[in-house]
């Protein structure tokens, strides 16, 4: 049943749980924004989505209509526990995943250009190049070509001399590890 | 690219598309393990969707213009309009006449009420309706015979007489005009021109009676989601805010927002002239209608379709 209120959406899919799809539409782009501005990787933002989501679907029954604003609060406390979790361990849960049945999505290239782009490089580029000569060359290489350059990664293959999946795991990698070191400052 | 033109992008992106399909399997999922024996199959609720999302396809193609109203709430600046709609954003409608004879549930009769007006009626001379099982309407809309609804499954079936119109089609039209409701969640299965008399034999305990359009205001808006996961379907957008401007586009100012009701309504006046409506906020949903003088209530759909 189409409502506007997150929080009628999420109560209602105790019972009827296609109301849950519909509360996923309202707030799954705010929530891959939100994984990918912190985690600055397109594959760990999507897998963290996918998990909040899941852990949100398992646990709906939990949920309580506080008001206004409720659904969305509970669903980012979730979303914040996934994201604690994975700057401690650098990986992603799947646990909430496995025990509904979902599997793990793997990114396309149009999926991580498009995850990429929300990841508003500009605005965090000063803080990640305080930390950017911490990391490996190759890392670091690859960063600087698709990051700050801005490159396309066929490219970015190219000047490095290998492939454009080798590439993205560098790029991807040299991200995460940024991001991990920059917790505070980034996040 | 606005916030909410952004958003639907990236609810098209592959990952985002596949993450709601494994949600939507989840839902399915949990709604069977709580499915009574002998519900239908998973499969079944798959056809449905294909077959709801050819019905509205089918609708849009044909210029339908779904739009029911109903009192709803809230006007942000009521000096734009006239009529009944009073500060209090409940907009009282006041019937001259009651509906006579044997009455279905007063939503059924809203619905019947709102989709005759949508379909260029506004004094409908009878609707005959009974409660059935999907299947037994197979011989009107095909795909209900296998349609995935539940022990609580039943419909309703309204059959009105008049005289009925496609929007925006000069032709001759048709004298009926049937309604499959859902009796449990209350959205529309199936709605169209009837072909061919029904014959009494096929529901010997059709009851009938004598609708009147509810509303006394000369604009009548429905809000209603379109489509979106199993079981797919019409569904009435409860409690939304819809605003309401002059002119053929979703610019400026609102002359008003309006809240439907707990059915997706909201009845107002407006001066005659032309307006646009869209759902605050969804600017995608906008529909144009222009309002006349001295003619029926102008049955509006706000439509927001769901992926």
């Amino acid at each position: 049943m189409e409502c506007e209120r997150d929080e009628d959406l999420l109560v209602a899919s105790g019972e009827r749980p296609y109301s849950f799809v519909a509360f996923y539409y309202h707030t799954m782009p705010g929530l891959l924004r939100y994984f990918a501005r912190r985690t600055l990787d397109a594959q760990s933002a999507a897998d963290l989505t996918a998990e909040t989501f899941a852990e949100a679907f398992a646990g709906r029954g939990r949920f309580r209509d506080r008001g206004n604003g409720s659904a969305t609060a509970w669903l980012y406390t979730i979303a914040r526990r996934q994201f604690a979790h994975y700057l401690r361990r650098l990986r992603v849960e799947d646990a909430a995943r496995r025990r509904i049945g979902m599997e793990r999505i793997a990114l396309g290239p149009d999926d991580i250009e498009r995850i990429e782009a929300l990841m508003d490089f500009e605005e965090i580029g000063r803080a990640v190049s305080v930390a950017f000569n911490r990391l490996h060359t190759d890392q670091r290489e690859a960063l600087r070509l698709r990051v700050i350059e801005g490159r396309p990664y066929a490219e970015v293959a190219a000047e490095l001399g290998c492939s454009q999946d080798v590439a993205r795991s560098r790029v991807s990698r040299g991200l995460r590890r940024l991001a991990a070191e920059l917790d505070d400052e980034v996040t | 690219m606005n916030a909410d033109r952004e958003d639907r992008a990236i609810l098209e992106i592959p990952f985002a598309v596949e993450l709601a399909r494994q949600l939507d399997a989840a839902a399915t999922a949990a709604l069977d393990s709580a499915m009574p024996v002998g519900a239908h199959p998973r499969w079944s609720r798959l056809l449905l969707v294909i077959a709801a999302l050819a019905v509205a396809c089918t609708a849009v193609a044909l210029g339908l213009a779904l739009s029911a109203s109903h009192p709803g709430s809230a006007d942000m600046n009521p000096h734009s309009l006239i009529g009944s709609t009073s500060h209090s954003g409940r907009a009282t409608p006041s019937p001259t006449t009651s509906p006579q004879g044997d009455l279905p549930p007063a939503w059924v009769q809203k619905e019947v009420a709102w989709q005759s007006l949508a379909y260029g009626d506004a004094h409908p001379e009878e609707c005959s309706w009974t409660v059935t099982r999907p299947s037994r309407l197979a011989f009107l809309v095909p795909y209900l015979k296998s349609y995935p609804l539940r022990a609580d499954g039943a419909v309703y079936l309204a059959v009105l007489q008049g005289q009925f119109q496609l929007q925006g089609t000069h032709g001759p039209g048709a004298t009926r005009l049937f309604l499959v409701l859902w009796k449990r969640d209350r959205f529309y299965l199936a709605h169209g021109l009837v072909p061919a008399r029904i014959a009494p034999t096929q529901f010997p305990h059709m009851r009938s009676y004598q609708p009147v359009v509810p509303v006394s205001t000369n604009v009548w808006i429905r809000a209603y989601g379109e489509g979106g996961p199993a079981p797919g379907g019409i569904y009435p957008s409860r409690n939304t805010k819809v605003s309401v401007y002059a002119g053929t586009k979703v610019a400026g100012r609102p002359l008003t927002i309006v809240r439907t009701d707990a059915d997706g309504f909201f009845a107002l006046d407006l001066k005659p002239g032309t307006y646009t409506f869209s759902m605050t906020g969804k600017p995608y949903t906008a529909t144009t209608a222009t309002v006349r003088a001295d003619s029926p209530p102008l049955a509006v759909a706000v439509v927001l379709q769901m992926f």
